[in-house]
This record gives C-alpha cells, sequence and structure tokens, in this order.
C-alpha cells in the first residue's frame, strides 16, 4: 500500500490474520493493527504516537517495526511496554528530545534514531539485547 | 534573520553530547556528526566492535580523545574523518590517523581503508615506546609548528 495519498487503513481490522503491514509514503496520522502483526513499515507518514493503535488490539508479537520520518515528539511508556518482543526500531527522521519510554523495549536489538532532536542517549541503560545505535 | 532560523529548523540532526546512558551491549555506534566533547564514557564498552564518531571533534581534541578507545579489545571498525576541505586539515588528519593506529593497535580498518600490519609497525617505529601523554605532545608540537608555518 505504498505511495497511495491514504489518509486511513481502518479497513483493515477486516483482515485479522494479516502478519506483515507495508504502508510507507502515505498520509497516515492513525494506524490501526491485526492481532498477528510481525512486521510493520508506515516510514514517510503523519503518525504522532509510536506504537499505538486506534483500534483496541495488541500486536505483541510485533517483531520490526518502522517509524522513519513521522511526526513522534515522545515515546509513551504506556504503549511501548505492550511490545515485549521488538528487535527492531527505526525512528529515523522524527522529532525526538528524549528517549524515556524506550526502556521498556527489552528485546530491542536495533535502533535507528538518526536525525532526531537529542542530546543524549539515556533510556538505553537497561537494554541489554541492544547492539546496533543509529544516532547520527 | 529570518535564513537563520530556517536552517537551524532544517538541520535536524541529534546533539549528543556523551555516551553516557548507552547499553554496554551495544558492539555497532554509529554517531557521526554529534556533539561529542570526549571518548571518556566509552571505556565502559567493552563490546564495541565498529563505532563512527566522524565529525564530532577537531583533529587537534581527537588526539588526546582516542586513548580511552584502546582498552576496548573488541573494536574493529572506526571511523573519525569527513572528507577535510583543505590540504592542512587533511595533512592534520592523517597524522590523527597515525596516532589512532599506534593507540588502537586493534583496528583493522580506520575510515574505511584496512590497516596493513606496515602502517601499525610504521607508526610503532613513529612514536617509539612513548606513553600516550608524550605522544600526544609530539602531535601537539606538530600543530603548533604548523601554525608557525602558517605566519
Amino acid at each position: 500500500m505504498q505511495n497511495q495519498q491514504l489518509a486511513s487503513i481502518s479497513a483493515l481490522t477486516n483482515f485479522p490474520h494479516i502478519q506483515e503491514l507495508y504502508a510507507q509514503e502515505n498520509e497516515l496520522q492513525n494506524l490501526y493493527a491485526t492481532p498477528d502483526l510481525t512486521r510493520l513499515d508506515v516510514s514517510h507518514n503523519q503518525v504522532l504516537d509510536c506504537l499505538y493503535f486506534m483500534n483496541p488490539v495488541y500486536p505483541s508479537n510485533l517483531l520490526v517495526a518502522n517509524y522513519a520520518f513521522n511526526a513522534i515528539r515522545k515515546l509513551h511508556p504506556e504503549y511501548t511496554r505492550n511490545y515485549k518482543y521488538l528487535q527492531v526500531l527505526n525512528l529515523e527522521g522524527n522529532q525526538l528530545s528524549s528517549l524515556s519510554g524506550i526502556e521498556e523495549l527489552v528485546q530491542l536489538h536495533e535502533l535507528n534514531v538518526n536525525n532526531n532532536q537529542l542530546v543524549r542517549l539515556n533510556g538505553l541503560e537497561s537494554l541489554n539485547a541492544l547492539q546496533v545505535v543509529h544516532a547520527v | 534573520m529570518m535564513n537563520i532560523l530556517l536552517l537551524t529548523f532544517v538541520k535536524n540532526n541529534n546533539q549528543i553530547t556523551s555516551a553516557q546512558g548507552l547499553s554496554r551491549s551495544v558492539t555497532s555506534l554509529f554517531i557521526a556528526c554529534n556533539k561529542l566533547y570526549t571518548l571518556s564514557d566509552f571505556v565502559a564498552m567493552s563490546k564495541l566492535q565498529e563505532l563512527n564518531i566522524c565529525g564530532n571533534f577537531l583533529s587537534k581534541c581527537l588526539v588526546d580523545e582516542l586513548k580511552y578507545l584502546s582498552g576496548i579489545d573488541t573494536l574493529r571498525h572506526l571511523w573519525i574523518s569527513v572528507p577535510q576541505e583543505s590540504p592542512v586539515e587533511q595533512h592534520e588528519m592523517q597524522l590523527v590517523r597515525q596516532v589512532a593506529f599506534f593507540l588502537v593497535p586493534q583496528l583493522e580498518t580506520l575510515d574505511k581503508e584496512k590497516i596493513e600490519a606496515e602502517s601499525k609497525v610504521h607508526s610503532a617505529n613513529e612514536y617509539g615506546k612513548a606513553d600516550v601523554k608524550a605522544k600526544a605532545q609530539i602531535v601537539h608540537k606538530y600543530f603548533a609548528d604548523l601554525a608557525n608555518q602558517k605566519q
């Protein structure tokens, strides 16, 4: 569903068994998820909240999430704490000034926070699975 | 004034000042073009294999900071220099690279270039068994001479 000027993907909820969602380069602000989702790419949209979905579903087996080039300003622990298996998170090109909330992603292996507004890396201390960090 | 504001807004990269708060499990860190002022926090990063710190330090300052990477036995790939503008800057960075061969001999590549054993030996011969401080002094003297020549 790339580059379709989509403003909503609420119809996704009719297909509960979708495991991978690729919806980059649209106009999405609000996201919907399916319970079995393992891979999500919503890069180049207008998303404000990382790992928040409008429908009451937690795709708790999510492994890879790409939120690059959206409008995310902060991470909320009440959302991040639902994704204990997330391994790869791309937040390049957002407006993060802090990584607070990221400590909930205990299995995180790879993080990209290039081109944000960070002045420190606090929040990553306890992530013992973390191996790769991009923070240009 | 508007232009300056606009530029500040568009230039949207991080301005991280230290490695504090980073998990010690990290093996690859790409932190180019930030505002690191010291590498002392990296002493604890004992699993680091790849490190990109380009565009954080002036070459003069880098000479004093590389010692903090000496003890990271796992470190194999290091990036320190952005394309330099003037021949003088290029020369300065080349000198800093030699210091890096000497201080961080466990490296396999520096700025993407494979380090030949020859370079390490050359560097070791050049600087002998001088301790880190003496070595930094040699380089500082070089920079001072260079500045005098320019005048």
